[in-house]
């Protein structure tokens, strides 16, 4: 699938941002959703998705409350409990629309109360094929590994994910593709071209493989399809072949902007995202 | 003026001439003075005979006096008598600058950054040689720790064990919240984010029991899941509050590794000058309070290269950083011993100034040393007249010479505390005997603390190397000037101008700031009675013309200013 989305007045989907409940967003997040908006000339949607059980459970008497430094707390009211959710949900969406305004990206607010996943299918189907969907909240644990994984699995009409590990850091450097297979070449290098003239950056190239002959062929068809006069940079494969550990270290030397990569490949496998992500230090633009 | 005289007899030699073949003559020019007017040292010369000397009488006689001063203690005041011409005052300046060279040299003052004091200063006095090459050494560590800092930080064995440490603390935080999320999801327990922390709640396929399913539940089960309920919270309580011993622990773990790795930057950068300067006390007592703030403060140079992203920053830029000005040293009287002549008598010109930047670092460009520092061990030397029309530069004078210490304006105000440089300066007041006793009435201290010597009396007695040395001034002014010389009744006459026999015995004046006027007006003379050299008669007519106040008007036209006859400078 070509990583792509609707541009504005299309109506056929937008950048969806899902800003967790309770959780502060990552910055880096934040950016790379304004950024990816501002380069397909696309919307951004602010989809704040409260946990309705969370929600419920610090108002009932049988549920043992904690503080965040861990000391017993009392339960509140229900009511109580709902007023700061509004705050936290208000807070969150203000960052975004800051940024967003910013930009000059059109920006648009959205407060659900449900799991994520049926959020997130509810949302794009709504509106689609033609959406990405940016976590803001960064990948700590492995139940948001695991969320992501079925973000991938069961939500339709979208073209891309945008995660961040708890390091990321958005800076001016060029969008790295790690590219695994050649089908995927001219759709990747045509999103990252795009990520790329917002800010009048490179787009640099890393062959990915778990072998020396599948990457000496995947090479030599980059270099084919790409011709001499590429304004893309290939970058020297890493030392040793199929890891991810050195692949990732090789990819974090780069200090990329934004990494390009297919989710459940060498670089970002499936249902182990949090590891990976903190490495790159930037945040990962996953593709189907 | 001086009355001009007959010569009364013809017994005396002529003077230091320069022809070789009037060997005889020479002979007899160490004769004994006759304390009378002779003018046969003239007879048969000219004024071109004679080597072109200092445009003072009696040098020698000053420089013996003068002598004196290479023995005086620093911080010591002496007054200078000699006649108030601004020849004089040169002859003074060359005498003492020749002096100062003779004078025991003391350390040179340091000013540095007090570590232990944040915005104070400390003062170093240290030899010369060492001063500076303390500051040349420190300044070029820094500009090599602004290099090697960064490089240390950004190396790959530091990356990778900060990342260690920061990963180690996450692990070990969030890794312990999603264990103990996994545990309890599997006996049906959940730990969820709330508005306000955590809460511990009962689940049921991944939902929320409610109030009503949860009251509806038999006792046994109820009290089970209350059981577990409590487990995880006791559990996730421990691990919450567990978070800041981490973050403590993280925090502890990578300041002593940013520590090693400074450290062992710094001492690199540190130690061959630390070697160099292990038998200075002092200088190495600097160096390693300076190394130890360097190694505490090893961030500044790391944040430096980072806000220039990394490019390489030149030497100006590194030592004109305010971030950076706590390390600059600054040097004063490293050069030794000089005459100066200060340039006003306000208390800046004198004690210097001290300027504080924003961040109270004090930076060398911020340091202007008064004339009292800039001297070193040599002479600060001020005209009488000036000293006491400045009401308010003699009792700072005083107080400094007195304490053998220094107070440099500071500004702005309040933020340095009060810093005493030491002085080791010896204080000359020029002026003749008149201008002593007009100062001394003004304090009367002034006698006690001063010491009086003279170095040019007024008027000398004529003998005949009193005659010759008169005769080697006028050979210099037409020298200089570039006019035609004088024979040997011309440079009688002018003799006779300048000699008073009032007294009895012909006493020449040392005053001689008028000669150059009437020699040029002689001049003139004699170019216009188509004279090849100057004559009495040129000379005669020249006195005549001056006294008649012609002379004063035409001096300016015909010429400038003799050279070297201007204000002596240091």
């Amino acid at each position: 699938m070509i990583p792509h989305v609707a541009e504005v007045g299309e109506d056929r989907g937008r950048v969806v941002v899902r800003l967790g409940a309770f959780v502060p967003a990552s910055a880096a997040a934040i950016a790379a959703a304004v950024h990816v908006a501002r380069a397909f000339q696309s919307e951004l949607e602010g989809l704040l998705i409260e946990d309705p059980d969370a929600i419920a459970a610090s108002a009932h008497a049988y549920v043992r409350a904690l503080t965040p430094t861990g000391r017993p707390r009392p339960t509140g009211s229900l009511a109580q409990v709902e007023q700061l959710a509004v705050h936290f949900g208000v807070a969150a969406q203000r960052g975004l629309a800051t940024a967003a305004s910013k930009a000059r990206v059109k920006f648009s607010a959205r407060i659900v109360r449900d799991a994520a996943i049926p959020a997130l299918q509810a949302a794009c189907a709504e509106r689609g094929p033609w959406n990405i969907i940016v976590f803001a909240e960064p990948l700590t644990s492995s139940e948001q590994s695991e969320a992501l994984a079925a973000a991938f699995a069961k939500v339709w009409g979208t073209t891309a994910f945008i995660v961040s590990g708890p390091r990321a850091v958005w800076r001016n450097g060029p969008i790295v593709i790690a590219l695994e297979d050649v089908d995927r070449l001219s759709g990747m290098l045509r999103a990252a071209q795009r990520l790329a003239a917002v800010h009048g950056g490179e787009v640099w190239l890393m062959p990915v493989g778990d072998d020396e002959i599948g990457l000496d062929w995947l090479e030599g068809e980059i270099r084919l399809m790409l011709g001499e006069a590429s304004p893309v940079k290939i970058l020297p494969r890493p030392a040793v072949t199929g890891s991810s550990l050195v692949l990732r270290a090789a990819l974090s030397d780069c200090a990329p902007r934004m990494v390009m990569a297919r989710y459940g490949g060498v670089l970002v496998p499936m249902h182990a995202a949090i590891g990976p992500l903190s490495d790159l230090g930037c945040p990962a633009f996953l593709v189907h | 003026m001086f009355k001009f005289l007959q010569r009364s007899e013809k017994s005396s030699a002529p003077g230091r001439v320069r022809d070789s073949g009037n060997d005889e003559a020479a002979s007899q020019v160490d004769g004994p003075p006759t304390g009378t007017l002779e003018g046969n040292t003239f007879e048969g010369t000219t004024s071109s005979d004679f080597e072109p000397a200092a445009c003072v009488i009696g040098l020698d006689a000053a420089r013996s006096a003068l002598a004196r001063l290479s023995r005086s203690k620093p911080s010591s005041m002496h007054f200078i008598a000699a006649p108030r011409t601004s020849s004089h005052a040169k002859a003074v300046a060359d005498l003492l600058a020749g002096l100062v060279q003779t004078l025991n040299v003391t350390d040179a003052v340091v000013l540095a950054q007090s570590f232990e004091r944040e915005g104070g200063l400390q003062i170093l006095r240290l030899p010369a040689d060492v001063a500076v090459q303390l500051s040349a050494g420190v300044a070029g560590a820094i500009e090599m720790l602004s290099v090697t800092l960064p490089a240390a930080f950004e190396s790959d064995s530091y990356t990778v064990a900060s990342l260690a440490l920061e990963e180690e603390l996450r692990s070990g935080h969030d890794g312990a919240i999603d264990a103990l999320k996994r545990k309890a999801q599997m006996q049906n327990i959940g730990i969820l984010r709330t508005p306000q922390g955590y809460a511990v709640a009962p689940m049921h396929e991944g939902r929320l029991v409610g109030a009503d399913v949860f009251k509806a539940l038999p006792d046994g089960l109820k009290s089970d899941v209350e059981a577990k309920l409590s487990a995880f919270e006791s559990d996730l309580s421990g691990v919450l509050s567990q978070r800041t011993v981490l973050q403590h622990e993280y925090w502890s773990r990578l300041r002593d590794l940013d520590g090693e790795v400074a450290s062992l930057t710094v001492r690199a950068a540190l130690d061959q000058l630390s070697a160099s300067a292990a038998k200075v006390p002092l200088a190495a007592a600097y160096l390693e309070a300076l190394r130890s703030d360097l190694t505490r403060n090893a961030a500044l140079f790391v944040a430096a290269s980072r806000r220039g992203r990394g490019r390489p920053r030149a030497p100006v830029e590194i030592a004109n950083d305010p971030r950076l000005a706590r390390y600059c040293l600054t040097v004063l009287g490293s050069h030794g011993a000089k005459v100066v002549v200060p340039q006003g008598l306000d208390r800046a010109d004198l004690c210097g100034v001290i300027s504080t930047g924003a961040g109270q670092n004090v930076a060398p460009a911020s340091i202007r040393p008064g004339a009292l520092l800039e001297a070193g061990s040599g002479f600060v030397m001020i005209e009488a007249r000036e000293l006491t029309a400045q009401f308010d530069a003699w009792p700072l004078l005083k107080r400094a010479f007195q304490s053998g210490s220094t107070h440099p304006l500071e500004s702005p105000v309040n933020l340095v505390s009060k810093i005493a440089l030491p002085i080791a300066a010896r204080l000359i007041v020029t002026g003749d005997t008149e201008d002593f006793i007009a100062w001394s009435q003004m304090d009367q201290d002034v006698t006690r603390l001063v010491a009086f010597m003279t170095a040019f009396e007024p008027a000398v007695a004529l003998s005949a190397p009193v005659e010759r040395d008169f005769a080697a001034v006028v050979s210099s002014l037409v020298a200089s000037c570039g006019l035609m010389p004088l024979d040997g009744p011309a440079l009688a006459a002018l003799m006779h101008e300048h000699t008073d026999t009032t007294s009895g015995m012909p006493m020449l004046s040392t005053d001689l700031d008028a000669l150059d006027e009437i020699l040029d007006l002689a001049d003139q003379s004699a170019k216009s009675r188509g004279h090849t050299v100057t004559e009495a008669g040129d000379v005669l007519a020249a006195l005549k013309q001056r006294a008649d106040g012609l002379g004063v008007l035409a001096l300016p036209s015909a010429r400038g200013p003799a050279p070297g006859r201007g204000r002596a400078t240091s």
